[in-house]
C-alpha cells in the first residue's frame, strides 16, 4: 500500500474561495494542504472556506496548517472558516481548543452566508 | 514486521522507517489491532490519533532509523509503545491558547501517557481503559 494523497478541489461561492479536502491529513499529506491554501492566499483570496467534510482523519500536522493559514489571513483582515461535521476531525478541533478559534459550520452554504 | 502471540496478552509490533510516507500504515496497523481486540470506534479513532502524534513527533523532528510501535492486548486494555531515536519536539504553531503540542495531545487522549528519554531512545507509552470494564 502506497501513501495516499489528498484530493483538493477549488471553487468559489458567494465571493468566498472554497477548498474541498478529501482524504487523511497527517505529516505526509499536510504539505499538500498547506500549498493549496497558500496558493489561494497568494492569489488574493481574503475569505476562504476549508470544507473538511470528507476528511476522515487529521492530526496536529494538519491543525498546524490551519493555524498558520489563519494567521496569514488575519494579517490581511480576511476570514478563514471551516466546514466540519461531527466526527473525528471535529473532535480533534474540540480537544485542542481550535473550535473556539475557527468559525465551524455544517455546510459550505452556511459558511459563505455568515 | 508482525509478531503475534495467540490469546490473552497478544502482542503486535510494527517497525517502519522514520519517514512521513508510512503514517497511513502505522495508523491502519494500530486501528486494526484495536478493532480486533473489540474496542468501539471512538476508542479506535483515539488510538489512531495518539499513535499518529507519537510517530509524527520523531519523524517531524528528523530522527534517523526506524520507528518501533508495539501494541499489547493486556486482557481487555491496550498498551501502546512508540520507540525511536531521541528527539525533541519542534516548536509548533500556536494561536489563541489552542493546544497543538503533539505530546500534550497524546496526554489529553490517554491520561497515563508518559515519555521516557535516555541517550539512545525516546519512548512514548500510553494505554486505553479496559473495554471489558466498560461493560462490553
Amino acid at each position: 500500500m502506497g501513501p495516499i494523497d489528498l484530493a483538493l478541489e477549488r471553487t468559489t461561492e458567494s465571493g468566498w474561495g472554497v477548498l474541498a479536502v478529501e482524504g487523511e491529513v497527517d505529516l505526509y499529506t499536510s504539505p499538500q494542504l498547506r500549498d493549496a491554501v497558500n496558493g489561494m492566499i497568494e492569489e488574493g483570496h481574503e475569505r476562504i472556506v476549508l470544507d473538511l467534510t470528507s476528511v476522515g482523519f487529521m492530526d496536529s500536522s494538519g491543525l498546524g496548517v490551519l493555524v498558520t493559514a489563519l494567521k496569514r489571513i488575519r494579517e490581511r483582515d480576511g476570514s478563514l472558516a471551516l466546514v466540519c461535521p461531527e466526527g473525528s476531525v471535529h473532535k480533534v478541533l474540540t480537544i485542542t481548543g481550535l473550535d473556539k478559534v475557527f468559525p465551524i459550520h455544517r455546510s459550505v452554504a452556511e459558511a459563505t452566508a455568515a | 514486521m508482525l509478531a503475534t502471540t495467540v490469546g490473552r496478552n497478544a502482542s503486535f509490533s510494527l517497525c517502519v522507517p522514520a519517514t512521513a510516507e508510512h503514517m497511513t500504515t502505522v495508523r491502519a496497523f494500530a486501528g486494526a489491532v484495536a478493532r480486533r481486540c473489540g474496542f468501539d470506534e471512538d476508542v479506535i479513532e483515539d488510538v489512531k490519533l495518539a499513535v499518529s502524534e507519537a510517530c509524527a513527533g520523531p519523524i517531524d523532528a528528523g530522527v534517523s532509523g526506524d520507528i518501533d510501535l508495539a501494541v499489547t492486548d493486556d486482557g481487555g486494555a491496550l498498551r501502546l509503545e512508540v520507540r525511536s531515536a531521541p528527539w525533541t519536539e519542534p516548536e509548533q504553531p500556536s494561536i489563541d491558547g489552542a493546544l497543538l503540542d503533539r505530546s500534550a495531545l497524546v496526554r489529553t487522549l490517554f491520561g497515563d501517557a508518559e515519555r521516557l528519554d535516555d541517550e539512545r531512545t525516546t519512548v512514548t507509552r500510553f494505554s486505553t481503559a479496559s473495554h471489558t470494564a466498560a461493560g462490553r
